[in-house]
C-alpha cells in the first residue's frame, strides 16, 4: 500500500545518525523537564524547549521535538507514579494503581510496564495509522456532542467505580470535583458561574494548580506527619525487582491490547485526547478483569491498560490529520503549532504534496518511543533511586516546585493563593478520610461532560432520545450499562451492603519498613 | 471518627448550600428548556448538601461503634501530636510565605520557606540545612526564569 | 553564648546572601515616558495560541529583516479573554515599554462584563495591522449556496436550522444575531469550545454554517467537503470568485461593520506620543517587507495600515456596534 511505502522511506529518512542523535538529547531532555511540575504536560514543554528546536533543520527539528514530546510524557507517568502528583491530565490514573505499586516497593516495574505498554501501544497505533486510517476516519467524523456525552458517562463512571470503601465520601469528593470544574465563564451562555467578579477566575481553576495543591503540597503534609529523616519509599534490592517481571507482562496481555484498541479509536476524533482514552481505557480493564478488587491497590493492569491508551491515542490522533488536516487532540496540536512555526502547513495536502516530511515525522514519533524505552528502562533504576533522598530535602523541594509550577502556568499570583487553598483542602480531604481522587477525576471529566450534554440537547431540542437513536452513542451508553451493572453486582458478592465506618481507609500512609503495614487488615 | 463524620457532613452540606446560594442568579434552563448555565450548578449543589446531610446522618446514627474508633486498621496509630503539629506548621509556613513571592520576589521568599521549614520546624539547624535552603530557590529560579524564560516576580527591594 | 553568636552569624551571612541573591532577579528596566527600551509584548493567548503567534511571527520578521536588533519577549496574559492584559497594560500608565497584539475580542470582553477592569477605552490605539476577513462555511452537498437562500431556508424552518462556533459573546456570533433581527429569522447556535470539532459538526450534517476565518476550511474546501457561501468584505477574495459578498447578496448587516476581526496594537493608556510615533514607524518598516505580506496572505489576512483618529473611529463604530447585541444576551453582574 502507498501508506506503508511511504511510511518505510519515511522510517528510512529518519534514521540518520544525526536525527538519531538528535531524538536522544530530545527524550533526555523532554523527561528531565517534564518532571518538573508546571512543565510537566508536553505542551509546556514544548513551548518552553521548541526555541532549541527551531535551530535545527525543519525534519530533524520536529524529530528532536517527537523526542521532547515522549520524553515529557514519560516524565508525567514517573511523577505520578513514584510521587502521586499527576502534571497532567492523562497521567491522573495512573496515579490510582501506579502509585500503589510504588508504595509496595514495584515502583520499578510499576515505571517498567508503564514504558514498555506504551511502546507497544504506540508500534500498534503506527501500525493500524498505517493500514486503516480511511475507515477510522469516517468514524471519526460521526463521534458528535451526543457520542461524546456517552464517553463521559463512561468516563464518570470510573469516578464511581473508584470511590472506594466509603461511598458516600468519594460522592462527596467528586461532587466537589463536579462544581469545581463549572467555575468560570459558561461557554453557551457567557455567563460567569461562582467567579465571585474575579477575572482570575473567568477561564475556570487551574487543573495544575488544583493538582500541585492537593496532591503534592497536601501529600507532604501528610507525610510530614510520620517521617524523621527516612526515606520517601522503600528501594527494593535487586535488579529483578527493578523491572516488570516476565508473570506481569503475561498478565497484561489484554490490558495492553485493549487499552492500544481504545487509545487509537479515542484519540481518532477530534476533541477526544489522552484522557479521557486513559480514563476509559482503566474503565474497561477494571470491568473485564477477573480480579477487579486488585484495582486501585496496585494492579498492574490498572497502569498497562491506560498507558497504552495513552500512547497509541497520538496514532490515532494523527487520524484526522490526514484525513480532514484536523489535530485529533491537544498532542496533536501542539505538534501543528510547531510545525506551523517551522513554516510547514498541516493539512490532507501536505500529505499528498509533501510526504517527504510529513512520513519522517510519523516515523520519528514512533523513533521517539523506541529511543524513550532505550533510554529510560536503563534509567528506571536511577529515577527510583531518587526516592532515597531523604525527605527532609526532598519535601521543601517539592514545596518551592509547587509554587514556581502554580505561579508559572498564567504567570499569575492568585494561582499561588489558589495553592495554598487547595493544599488545605487536600490536606483536610485526608484528614477526614474524603478521597481526593475522585474530585480530580470528576474535575477533568466535568467540563467536557456538561458540555456534550448541553451541546447534544441544543441539537436535539431538548429530546432526551438523540442519546439513543444514534448507533455510537447507543453502543456506549450500552457499555456503559453493562459496567454499572457488574459493579453492582460484584459489589453485592463479599459483604453486602454499604461498607461499616470500619471499612473507611484514607489512602494507606507511608510505610516505614518494607513489610506491608497493619494499615490492610481489611482484605 | 464519628464526631469527625458528623463535622465533615456538616460542613459539606454548608458548602453545598452556599453554592446552591451563589447559583441562584444562574438561569436553570435557556431557550426552548434546554439546560441553562444554572442547571448543573443548582443539581450539583442540591446533591451535595444531600450527602452532607447523609453523612451527617449516619455519623449521628453510629453512635453503637465506639470500640471502633481507635482500631488498629487506620491511621490513627501513625500520626503523633508532634507529627500533627509539624505538618500543620508546615502548611502554615507555606501559607504565610508563599504570597510573599509578590511582595519581596521569588528567591528571598522561597528562602525563608525553606529556613524555616528546616530550621524551625524540622529542627535541622545545621550548616546541610542552610546550603539547601539557598541552593533550592536558586537553583529553581535559574532554571524558570533563565533556561526557560518563564518571568518570576521580583520585589520592591530590589533596584528598578 | 556560643551558640548564639553562631546563629546571629548564621542570620547576617543569610540576609546578606539573600539581598546580593535579589539582585539575581534583575528585571526590565522600568520605561518611562519617552522611547522605549526594554520592551515586552503582551498577549491574551498562551504560546502557541493567535495572538501569540503573530506577536511573534511580527518579532520574527523585525528581527529577519534587521527592524529589530534585540529581542522582545512575548508575555501571555490570557486571563478572561483579553480582560487580563487589558488589565495589566491599564496598570501601567505612560509606561512605553509595554504593547499588546489585540483584537475586536478585547472590543466585546470589555462589554460583556459590566464589572470589567479595563475595557479597550483604557487602551492607547497604536495602529491597526490586519484584517481578518470572515467567511461563511456550509457542508458542500447543503441544498443553500448563498446566505440569501440559507436565510430563506431559515425562514421556513424557524429555530432548526444550525450555527456553529465558540463562545456566544464572539463575534460571529453577534453578527449572526445582528442578520437574524434585521432578516427576521431566528437559528441555532451550537457553541464547541475547540475549533476542530466545528468542522466535523459541519461534515457530520449537525450543523450547517459556520462563521469563520478562511484557513479554517481551506483544507475542506480543497477536498471538497465544505462550500463558501458568502464572505464579509468589500470584494471578493481571491481564489473564490463566485462567492458573492455579503453586500452583493444585499444581507443587512445592522450597524455592524463588515470588518469583523482585526488585529492591531495597543499601548497602555496616557502613552507618550513620541512613543507611540516610535511604534508607528517600526511597523510601518515590518509591514513594508516582503515577509509580513507573505505572512498576511497565508493566514487569509489583509493587510491594513490604520492610525491616529481613523483609527479611533473604527474602533468606536465597533464597539457601537457590539454593545447592544453583547447587553442584551450576556446578564453579567
Amino acid at each position: 500500500m502507498n501508506a506503508l511505502e511511504n511510511l518505510i522511506e519515511g522510517l528510512g529518512s529518519a534514521l540518520t545518525p544525526q536525527n538519531l542523535m538528535w531524538v536522544l538529547i530530545g527524550v533526555t531532555l523532554g523527561t528531565v523537564v517534564g518532571i518538573l511540575p508546571g512543565l510537566g504536560n508536553p505542551a509546556a514543554v514544548l513551548a518552553v524547549l521548541l526555541p532549541l528546536t527551531l535551530k535545527l533543520p525543519p525534519t530533524t527539528g520536529l524529530i528532536m521535538m517527537a523526542g521532547l514530546y515522549h520524553g515529557a510524557k514519560f516524565a508525567g507517568s514517573t511523577t505520578a507514579i513514584l510521587l502521586n502528583i499527576p502534571t497532567e491530565t492523562s497521567s491522573v490514573v495512573l496515579c490510582y494503581d501506579g502509585h500503589q505499586l510504588a508504595r509496595q516497593g514495584r515502583a520499578g516495574p510499576a515505571m517498567g510496564m508503564s514504558a514498555i505498554s506504551g511502546f507497544i501501544a504506540s508500534t500498534l497505533g503506527v501500525i493500524a495509522l498505517t493500514f486503516l486510517a480511511p475507515i477510522i476516519a469516517k468514524f471519526a467524523v460521526a463521534f458528535g456532542p451526543p457520542e461524546f456525552a456517552a464517553l463521559m458517562v463512561f468516563g464518570l463512571l470510573l469516578v464511581i467505580t473508584v470511590t472506594g470503601k466509603s461511598p458516600i465520601k468519594g460522592f462527596i469528593s467528586m461532587t466537589v470535583g463536579l462544581l469545581l470544574s463549572t467555575v468560570g465563564v459558561d461557554l453557551f451562555s457567557g455567563t460567569q458561574r461562582f467567579t465571585f467578579g474575579n477575572i482570575n477566575l473567568f477561564d475556570g481553576v487551574e487543573f495544575l494548580v488544583l493538582t500541585l495543591g492537593m496532591f503534592a503540597v497536601a501529600e507532604v503534609l501528610v507525610n510530614v506527619e510520620q517521617v524523621r529523616g527516612k526515606s520517601l519509599l522503600t528501594i527494593p534490592k535487586g535488579i529483578r525487582n527493578l523491572l516488570p517481571t516476565m508473570q506481569d507482562l503475561k498478565e497484561c496481555r489484554g490490558a495492553i491490547a485493549q487499552g492500544s484498541i481504545t487509545g487509537f479509536l479515542v484519540g481518532s476524533v477530534p476533541g477526544g485526547g489522552s484522557t479521557i482514552a486513559s480514563f476509559v481505557a482503566y474503565t474497561l480493564q477494571k470491568n473485564m478483569s477477573r480480579r477487579p478488587e486488585k484495582f486501585g491497590k496496585g494492579a498492574m493492569e490498572g497502569v498497562a491498560a491506560p498507558e497504552a491508551a495513552n500512547n497509541s491515542e497520538v496514532g490515532g490522533a494523527m487520524v484526522p490529520l490526514l484525513s480532514l488536516g484536523l489535530p485529533g487532540s491537544a498532542s496533536t496540536s501542539v505538534m501543528l503549532a510547531a510545525l506551523l512555526l517551522f513554516g510547514i502547513q498541516p493539512g490532507p495536502r501536505l500529505f499528498e504534496t509533501n510526504p517527504e516530511i510529513v512520513w519522517p515525522v510519523i516515523a520519528s514519533l514512533y523513533l521517539g518511543n523506541f529511543a524513550l524505552i532505550v533510554l529510560n528502562l536503563p534509567m528506571i533504576p536511577i529515577w527510583v533511586r531518587l526516592l532515597k533522598i531523604p525527605y527532609w530535602v526532598l519535601y521543601p523541594c517539592i514545596l518551592v516546585l509547587s509554587v514556581v509550577g502554580a505561579y508559572s502556568v498564567r504567570g499569575s499570583m492568585f494561582d499561588i493563593y489558589m495553592l495554598i487553598f487547595f493544599s488545605a483542602l487536600g490536606y483536610g480531604f485526608r484528614k477526614l478520610s474524603i478521597p481526593p481522587t475522585p474530585l480530580l477525576m470528576a474535575f477533568v471529566l466535568g467540563p467536557q461532560a456538561e458540555n456534550a450534554i448541553r451541546q447534544s440537547l441544543i441539537l436535539s431540542d431538548n429530546d432526551l432520545l438523540i442519546f439513543v437513536e444514534r448507533p455510537i452513542s447507543a453502543i456506549v451508553l450500552g457499555l456503559a450499562a453493562i459496567v454499572v451493572v457488574l459493579a453492582i453486582y460484584t459489589r453485592r458478592k463479599p459483604g453486602g451492603r454499604m461498607p461499616t465506618k470500619s471499612d473507611i481507609d484514607p489512602e494507606p500512609l507511608l510505610p516505614t519498613e518494607p513489610q506491608p503495614r497493619k494499615v490492610n487488615t481489611q482484605p | 471518627m464519628r464526631r469527625l463524620d458528623l463535622l465533615t457532613g456538616l460542613v459539606t452540606t454548608v458548602v453545598g448550600a452556599l453554592a446552591f446560594w451563589d447559583a441562584n442568579g444562574l438561569a436553570m434552563f435557556g431557550d426552548s428548556h434546554v439546560p441553562g448555565p444554572g442547571f448543573f450548578p443548582k443539581i450539583l449543589s442540591g446533591l451535595l448538601t444531600a450527602l452532607g446531610l447523609t453523612l451527617a446522618g449516619m455519623a449521628l446514627r453510629e453512635r453503637d461503634e465506639p470500640a471502633a474508633d481507635d482500631e488498629a486498621g487506620t491511621d490513627e496509630a501513625g500520626p503523633t501530636r508532634g507529627g500533627r503539629v509539624r505538618a500543620f506548621a508546615v502548611l502554615v509556613a507555606f501559607g504565610v510565605i508563599a504570597p510573599l513571592v509578590a511582595v519581596v520576589g521569588y528567591v528571598p521568599a522561597m528562602v525563608l520557606l525553606v529556613l524555616v521549614v528546616l530550621y524551625g520546624i524540622e529542627r535541622r539547624r545545621d550548616f546541610r540545612s542552610f546550603v539547601a535552603a539557598l541552593l533550592i530557590p536558586v537553583a529553581t529560579y535559574m532554571l524558570f526564569a533563565h533556561a526557560f524564560s518563564i518571568p518570576l516576580p521580583n520585589g520592591p527591594l530590589l533596584p528598578a | 553564648m556560643k551558640t548564639t553568636m553562631r546563629s546571629l552569624g548564621v542570620a547576617a551571612a543569610t540576609v546578606a546572601l539573600v539581598a546580593g541573591l535579589s539582585a539575581c532577579n534583575s528585571t526590565n528596566a522600568a520605561g518611562t515616558g519617552g522611547t522605549p527600551n526594554n520592551v515586552q509584548f503582551i498577549v491574551d493567548t498562551g504560546p502557541g495560541g493567535g495572538s501569540d503567534l503573530f506577536a511573534r511571527e511580527i518579532i520574527k520578521i523585525a528581527r529577519d529583516e534587521k527592524v529589530l536588533t534585540d529581542n522582545w519577549p512575548v508575555v501571555a496574559k490570557p486571563e478572561g479573554g483579553g480582560l487580563g492584559a487589558m488589565a495589566f497594560l491599564k496598570g501601567k500608565p505612560g509606561d512605553s515599554n509595554f504593547i499588546s497584539a489585540f483584537t475586536s475580542k478585547w472590543i466585546i470582553a470589555g462589554q460583556a462584563t459590566a464589572s470589567a477592569p479595563a475595557t479597550m477605552a483604557d487602551l492607547t490605539p497604536i495602529v491597526m495591522l490586519a484584517d481578518e476577513i470572515q467567511v461563511i462555511a456550509a457542508p458542500a452537498d447543503a441544498p443553500f449556496n448563498t446566505l440569501t437562500e440559507f436565510l430563506a431556508a431559515a425562514k421556513a424552518n424557524p429555530g432548526e436550522m444550525v450555527q456553529t462556533g465558540g463562545s456566544p459573546n464572539s463575534v460571529d456570533n453577534l453578527v449572526a444575531l445582528e442578520i437574524e433581527k434585521t432578516s427576521g429569522t431566528k437559528w441555532k447556535y451550537l457553541s464547541f469550545d475547540d475549533g476542530a470539532p466545528r468542522i466535523t459538526a459541519l461534515l457530520r450534517g449537525d450543523a450547517q454554517i459556520d462563521i469563520g476565518a478562511l484557513p479554517d476550511f481551506a483544507d475542506q474546501i480543497e477536498a471538497g467537503k465544505l462550500k463558501l457561501i458568502g464572505v464579509f468584505a468589500d470584494k471578493r477574495i481571491d481564489g473564490f470568485p463566485n462567492v458573492p459578498t455579503i453586500a452583493e447578496q444585499k444581507v443587512d448587516l445592522g450597524e455592524f461593520p463588515d470588518h469583523l476581526q482585526f488585529r492591531g496594537i495597543a499601548g497602555p493608556p496616557k502613552m507618550a506620543p513620541e512613543a507611540v510615533k516610535f511604534y508607528q514607524d517600526f511597523f510601518s518598516k515590518v509591514t513594508a517587507t516582503d515577509g509580513w505580506k507573505q505572512y498576511l496572505k497565508s493566514e487569509g489576512l489583509v493587510p491594513e495600515f490604520v492610525t491616529g483618529d481613523e483609527l479611533t473611529t473604527q474602533i468606536r463604530e465597533f464597539s457601537d456596534a457590539t454593545k447592544p447585541l453583547v447587553a442584551g444576551m450576556v446578564k453579567n453582574p
